[in-house]
């Protein structure tokens, strides 16, 4: 069943969500993200595609379904959608309860986005299932800090975050190992806050 | 490769087997090199203002300092939002929020045991925004790292 909290959490974020992430942001990691994105191979499962920011960091040509809670998100990703030069399908859908047949993709990345799956571990592990053996899960995350200083201030943020969308403290490192991947390579963005996980379904 | 900045996107994947630093890399462009800095630099300013003009030598110390670094804290909210817009808002939040709290912990300090001048107040949260900005930057050179 959809969780309808975080639908509406995500569909009243809709309308401001390009305003914030759209300039700064995505200036910021643009480049980064578009070589992040350039290891795309294969059929494709893109979780949390938000209003489609990403799109345009994706390469051509390639076999890509996306998926979002958010009615409203994929309605403003459309658009994004329609001007990318290959295969991209939108689906709105929980990544907890996706439905997808087992082993159906190649890849599955995600951006920003198991900072608000309610439950990650339980998220993750759907995405093992949808995975091919030995299948990549490549994630651009943001996540909780190992250190104090940066830790005591993202708890501290954290509820005020929370209410208007992502958890600032998740461990998702922590969350893909438990999830039963095993984690490749993770090199950081920013401090150890902002992270690219590389990590590969079992055989 | 990647021009501008990191070096998570160095070299092949999978070729290092250890835990290391990739190299001395940083946010070398210069739009958001001063985006960062200003928001910093102007949190400090705001911060150490407001809490000047609110405590006096009537306060507590450490109710002072508390109320401070309060203050600094919805201060540097407001900074987030505002320079985060431009400049994006996770790389932001980090250093504002540090200098916000610092600022006005040392303004509060300060206000509740003398008279403090608008010009030092603001001088002071100027000089700890610039400080916590290279503290940062330093940190996240070191944190920068591969592990593979």
């Amino acid at each position: 069943m959809m969780d309808f909290y975080t639908q509406e959490k995500w569909d009243r974020a809709s309308s401001c969500f390009d305003l914030v992430q759209s300039f700064g942001a995505e200036r910021r990691w643009g480049p980064a993200k578009r070589e992040f994105f350039g290891a795309m191979q294969g059929k494709v499962l893109f979780v949390g595609v938000g209003t489609g920011l990403d799109i345009p960091s994706f390469p051509p040509d390639r076999e890509i379904v996306g998926i979002d809670i958010s009615a409203r998100m994929l309605a403003k990703a459309q658009l994004r959608a329609t001007a990318y030069h290959g295969r991209l399908e939108l689906r709105q859908l929980d990544v907890h309860e996706m439905g997808f047949a087992p082993g159906s993709f190649d890849q599955v990345y995600t951006s920003c986005t198991f900072c608000s799956v309610p439950d990650p571990v339980r998220g993750l592990q759907a995405l093992r299932g949808v995975l091919k053996p030995d299948g990549e899960l490549r994630m651009f995350e943001h996540t909780g800090s190992r250190y104090f200083p940066f830790n005591l201030l993202l708890h501290l943020m954290n509820p005020i975050a929370r209410f208007s969308g992502p958890e600032l403290t998740r461990d998702t490192e922590g969350n893909v190992a438990r999830a039963g991947f095993t984690i490749v390579r993770v090199r950081h963005v920013y401090l150890d806050v902002i992270k690219t996980i590389h990590a590969v379904a079992p055989v | 490769m990647v021009a501008n900045r990191r070096s998570l996107y160095h070299g092949a994947e999978g070729a290092a087997s250890t835990r290391h630093l990739d190299e001395w890399t940083m946010e070398t462009r210069p739009y958001f090199i001063i985006g960062d800095v200003s928001c910093s630099v102007t949190v400090g300013v705001m911060s150490g203002i407001a809490v000047m003009a609110t405590v006096d030598m009537g306060w507590p110390m450490p109710a002072a300092m508390f109320a401070g670094m309060l203050f600094g804290m919805v201060v540097a909210a407001g900074g987030i939002i505002a320079f985060g817009l431009c400049f994006g808002m996770m790389e932001l939040h980090m250093p504002a929020m540090i200098t916000g709290m610092l600022t006005g912990m040392v303004v509060g300090m300060l206000a509740s045991t003398r008279a403090v001048a608008i010009e030092t107040a603001a001088i002071l949260g100027a000089a700890i925004g610039a400080t916590v900005y290279i503290a940062i930057w330093v940190a996240d050179a070191r944190l920068c790292v591969d592990r593979s």
